[in-house]
Formats: C-alpha cells, sequence, structure tokens
C-alpha cells in the first residue's frame, strides 16, 4: 500500500481491483488522518468510523468474490453535507436542520457506492452554500490546508480543505455560482462545474435550482475524470437531469491539443492580482507552446454576470427554503402558548438561519415581489440569455476558454474588507458558467508569493467535458508543481498535516 | 431606476413574506446592506433588453414522461422521524381554526 502523499484516486482503485491493496486498509488510512489532522483544519462535520469500515470491507468481500474494475475500487471520498447520504445527519451547515436524518441516498452516493467507493465522511460548506469563504458554516470556519490562518474558499470549503490535506481522495461539492471551482483554486485542486443537466441534483438540498450542479473535487485532472464518469448521466428522480451521451473522458485525457484552438477573454486579464495575471498568461504561452493556437476574445456582457447571477440565486433561493419551516423536520423555535402558526414559522427560520441566509432570502422575496419582479428578477432573466449566447457564441469557435478562477488568491478569515458585497464580487468569473449552464474546470497553476495556490479556468460548450479534460490535462502537464515550489506552503502543509 | 430604494419598511415586508421574524432594529440595519446591493445590482439597468426574452433555466428539454407506477418511497413513519412534533401518525402545530 502506497503512502497517503503519493497517492491517486486512480492508482488506489487499480490497486484495490488487483488485490495489491484493500480497500480497509485504505480506509483506516484515511480514517487515521482525519483523527490526526483535522481538528486543525476543521474541515469535517460528521465521521462515521464503523459504518466507513464496514463498507470498505464490503468493497474487499466483492473483490473476493470475484468482482473486478471497480471503477472507485476502496477509493475514500468525502461528501458536501448539502448531499444527503442515507441515515447520516445532513445540516446544509445550517442549525435548522437541527438533527435531520434522510431516509435515502442521494443519485450521486448511490453512484459512488456501486461504483466501490468508500464514504468517509460529511464535509463542511458555507451555510446552504450561499457563500465563498467557509466562514458561515455553523460549525465555525474551515482553514486553508496551505495557509491555516487563511480561508478555504467556498462554499465547498470542507470538500476542497479535505482533498488538499489528503483527508479522503475525491470529495463531491456543489457548484451554484463557483462553489466547486472557487475553493479548489484556493485550496490547489481540481475542480469540475459539468454542464446543467450531467448530474442528478436528486437528493441535493437544493439552493438554486436552475443553476445547481453536483461536481467533484480531486488532486489531479484525470481523477476528476474517472469521479464525473461515476456520478454522471440521467436520473429518474431529477427532471432536469439530461439523457446525454458521456464521453471516453479518460481517453479524452490522452489526447493532444495541438493545431486545436483556445480563446483568451482580454477583459479578465484586468483588475486581478499581478500573480493571477502572470499564472494565466503563463497557461496561455504553455498551451501555444503545446502548439495550440490563442484567440483572443471580447464579451460584451460578460460584466453583468454576477449581478444577475445574485438576483437569480437569490430568488430562486427565497423559494426553495420556504420549505424550512420547523413542522415536517429541522429545528423549531419554542413558542409561548397561543403562539399562531405564522409565529412559529417565522420564529423558526429567524432562529434557523444565519445572517447571509436570511439576508439572501429577504433580498430574493424583495425581488420577487410585486412591483420589482419586472425590474429584477425579470431582467436578470433577460440578461442571463446575452451572457449565455455570447458564451456559448464565443465557444463555438474556440475548443475552450482560459481565464483566471478568481481575481485573487484566498485571504485570511475574518478579513473585515471582505463585506458581502466584495465577496459577491469574487465570483466574476465562475458565475456565467452557471448561468449558461456549461461545463468549467478549475486547476492549480503554482503558488502567489505568500505560498497560496492559484487556479486558472477552462470554460467549454455545452455537454463537451471532455474539452475539459483534454485541455486540463494539457495544462496540468505543464503547470509549475505545488510541491516543489520552495518556501512556505509545502513546509507549513506538512508541519500540520502529518 | 432612482425611485427605487430598499428601506426598513421595504425589508419588513419582504421577512413578512418570507416569514423570517425580524426586529425594527435589525430592519433598519439590513435595509442599509440590502441597499447598497441593490445599487450594485442596477448595472443590470444598463443594457437594452426590451427585445430579449428572459432565460429562466439552461435547457430546453421538456419535462419527461415516465410510467405511471405508484412507488412508496418512504413510508409513514420515515416521514415522521425527522419532525420536532408529532401525535398520532401526524404532524403538531399550532391551533389554526377557532
Amino acid at each position: 500500500m502506497s503512502t497517503i502523499e503519493h497517492q491517486t484516486l486512480i492508482a488506489v482503485a487499480e490497486d484495490v481491483n488487483q488485490g495489491r491493496s484493500s480497500a480497509l486498509e485504505i480506509a483506516e488510512q484515511h480514517l487515521e488522518r482525519i483523527e490526526r489532522i483535522d481538528s486543525k483544519i476543521n474541515a469535517f462535520v460528521d465521521v462515521d468510523r464503523d459504518q466507513t469500515l464496514h463498507s470498505a470491507r464490503a468493497v474487499d468481500n466483492a473483490i473476493a468474490k470475484g468482482q473486478r474494475n471497480l471503477p472507485l475500487a476502496g477509493v475514500p471520498i468525502s461528501i458536501k453535507d448539502l448531499i444527503a447520504v442515507q441515515n447520516r445527519p445532513l445540516r446544509a451547515g445550517s442549525k435548522i436542520l437541527g438533527d435531520y436524518r434522510p431516509a435515502h441516498d442521494a443519485t450521486v452516493v448511490s453512484k459512488l457506492k456501486a461504483a466501490g467507493a468508500v464514504i468517509i465522511g460529511k464535509v463542511s460548506l458555507d451555510e446552504f452554500a450561499m457563500g465563498s469563504t467557509n466562514e458561515s458554516a455553523s460549525s465555525g470556519p474551515v482553514r486553508n490546508p496551505w495557509s491555516l490562518d487563511s480561508v478555504p474558499g467556498g462554499s465547498s470549503g470542507g470538500s476542497a480543505a479535505a482533498v488538499s490535506a489528503k483527508m479522503g481522495l475525491a470529495s463531491l461539492g456543489t457548484d451554484t455560482g463557483g462553489s466547486v471551482r472557487l475553493p479548489a483554486a484556493f485550496c490547489g485542486a481540481v475542480g469540475v462545474k459539468p454542464t446543467y443537466g450531467r448530474v442528478s441534483r436528486s437528493g441535493v438540498v437544493a439552493y438554486a435550482s436552475s443553476l445547481d450542479q453536483v461536481g467533484p473535487i480531486t488532486l489531479n485532472v484525470r481523477d476528476a475524470a474517472r469521479l464525473l464518469s461515476a456520478i454522471a448521466g440521467p436520473c429518474d428522480h431529477d427532471s432536469t437531469s439530461v439523457d446525454q451521451p458521456i464521453d471516453d473522458w479518460a481517453l479524452a485525457c490522452e489526447q493532444r491539443i495541438e493545431s486545436m484552438r483556445f480563446g483568451v477573454v482580454v477583459d479578465w486579464l484586468e483588475r486581478l492580482q499581478p500573480s493571477v495575471a502572470d499564472a494565466v498568461n503563463q497557461a496561455a504561452q504553455a498551451l501555444c507552446d503545446a502548439g495550440a493556437q490563442r484567440v483572443d476574445i471580447t464579451l460584451e456582457h460578460d460584466h453583468l454576470a454576477v449581478p444577475a447571477y445574485y438576483v437569480i440565486a437569490m430568488s430562486e433561493a427565497s423559494t426553495n427554503l420556504a420549505r424550512y419551516d420547523g413542522v415536517r423536520y429541522g429545528r423549531r423555535a419554542q413558542l409561548e402558548a397561543g403562539a399562531s402558526l405564522d409565529q412559529l414559522y417565522a420564529r423558526s427560520r429567524a432562529e434557523g438561519f444565519g445572517p447571509e441566509v436570511r439576508r439572501r432570502i429577504i433580498l430574493g422575496t424583495w425581488a420577487l415581489s410585486s412591483g420589482y419582479y419586472d425590474a429584477y428578477y425579470d431582467r436578470a432573466c433577460r440578461v442571463r440569455r446575452l451572457v449565455r449566447d455570447e458564451l456559448t457564441a464565443a465557444l463555438s469557435h474556440v475548443d475552450v476558454l482560459l481565464g483566471p478562477t478568481a481575481p485573487r488568491t484566498a485571504w485570511k478569515i475574518g478579513d473585515t474588507q471582505m463585506d458581502p458585497l466584495t465577496t459577491y464580487q469574487m465570483d466574476i468569473f465562475t458565475t456565467a458558467a452557471n448561468l449558461a449552464g456549461l461545463p468549467a474546470m478549475s486547476l492549480p497553476w503554482g503558488r502567489d508569493d505568500q505560498g497560496l495556490p492559484i487556479g486558472v479556468q477552462l470554460h467549454a460548450g455545452p455537454w463537451r467535458e471532455a474539452n475539459l479534460f483534454q485541455w486540463g490535462t494539457a495544462l496540468e502537464a505543464a503547470a509549475p508543481s505545488l510541491e516543489a515550489l520552495p518556501k512556505s506552503a509545502r513546509d507549513l502543509r506538512e508541519i500540520n498535516c502529518d | 431606476m432612482s425611485e427605487i430604494k430598499i428601506d426598513a419598511q421595504a425589508v419588513q415586508n419582504a421577512a413578512r413574506l418570507a416569514r423570517i421574524a425580524i426586529c425594527e432594529q435589525e430592519a433598519i440595519e439590513l435595509a442599509k446592506e440590502l441597499d447598497e446591493v441593490r445599487v450594485w445590482i442596477d448595472q443590470l439597468q444598463q443594457v437594452d433588453v426590451e427585445a430579449i426574452a428572459p432565460l429562466i433555466h439552461p435547457n430546453h428539454q421538456q419535462t419527461p414522461t415516465r410510467a405511471d407506477i405508484a412507488e412508496t418511497p418512504i413510508n409513514r413513519e420515515q416521514a415522521l422521524a425527522n419532525s420536532p412534533q408529532t401525535a398520532d401518525g401526524h404532524f403538531v402545530v399550532p391551533r389554526v381554526v377557532g
């Protein structure tokens, strides 16, 4: 069995399938690491050692009986606590769900189990996935493994921090406006948001239903391709999932990009932290050095994606979160005798939701209310079409667009300059993919002068995840190694995590 | 759009519609924060969208149909298991009729 530091998802699955490692040993190794280091990172909100070991033994038994070629055999995977795992607490980073335990697995969790994966625990997130820092989780902030006083990004911050610190070999996050890609960028991981409809949302707590997608977070592109292959596909329980052909994404990872074209949106290179701009320029040069052709692109309406996104996301959230009423499940306020049903709802929701969730529900309700609907929600949906059409048109001329994932690297936990409005604007490069329903990927490109990882991002046309994996592998081959770089981050991570 | 502003009254109205109890002081503070967001969102007013149809969902597909077969995804016990208060196989809420 290899040491955790050198494990990859694909190699572990191969070793377990061939009997060179056991799922049980791998699970014990990762559980031991969680016990040892997670008190410093705070990524996990639920670890059930007995259940994890039981699942691992079941995988080993299946293999002993002749089962082979399980694509995720014995791979320990954490699950964002927005996704249902049967009979395990599901809190969505909120107090309002109390001790809710779902009766079923989410479809993606069923698919992981069928593929031989071992669920190693549930991981933290911003409350109801509303945030970019993982500071609003009811279980407290998650720390970035590369710099423990910095945020891991959000909202899938627990997922990215866990993967980066090698507590599990992969994680499932969700991405409504960048919530897989941003934390992947901040933690030096690979994060993929699939095409809308590629992955079932059944069993996933809804934030903004027309934007949400589940996506993998891993330490390399090939692992992400393997994991996405295992969870993709239509689902009878999600009428927005789509039966589209699933390409051989492992094969896509091996295809060359020579004489193919990629786009760079020139506006995206403005107002970036200098080291992020350098990273994108170096990545573009690396693609050219590999024989690809660069095409500079201008998008007229791209700057409107973030405000349109926030109107739509908050509006959809205000209706989706109406279900938390303190009656059918979750936390109920203690009321004086004679209190009305309306008071029960209003008090339970006031006590159960945190400040950012209350803010978004109230603003979303306002944007949908009489007198403001046309000026805000309806207008945002029209701008959404402009953004979608423009981005899709650009992607009809090139295979992928290359740009930054975020304008900067991770900031400090509790940074008072990062007020809600400033934080919303950190989503400037990620929300367009959600508005348009397009696939996108963040992958690491070195670190800044503080030792913090930098993410670069690829966008592709609808259902063309293969392009992300093809170009992502090319970038990964050329990227500065996170581990080989000098100075603080690697040392810090090893000191704190080993 | 200059006549639109989110003030404490607008916050109270929206909070009432959303069934979230907030006090007067919270409404005042929230109004200031949310109006800053509203001003930023007003960028959307810069573009002429009169001739553009709203896009409310990224996929065009029709709602798929399936065979009309009854299933019992959860039983009554499971449906009630997560409720903070139940009695005689029902959810309990404050009295709504006299």
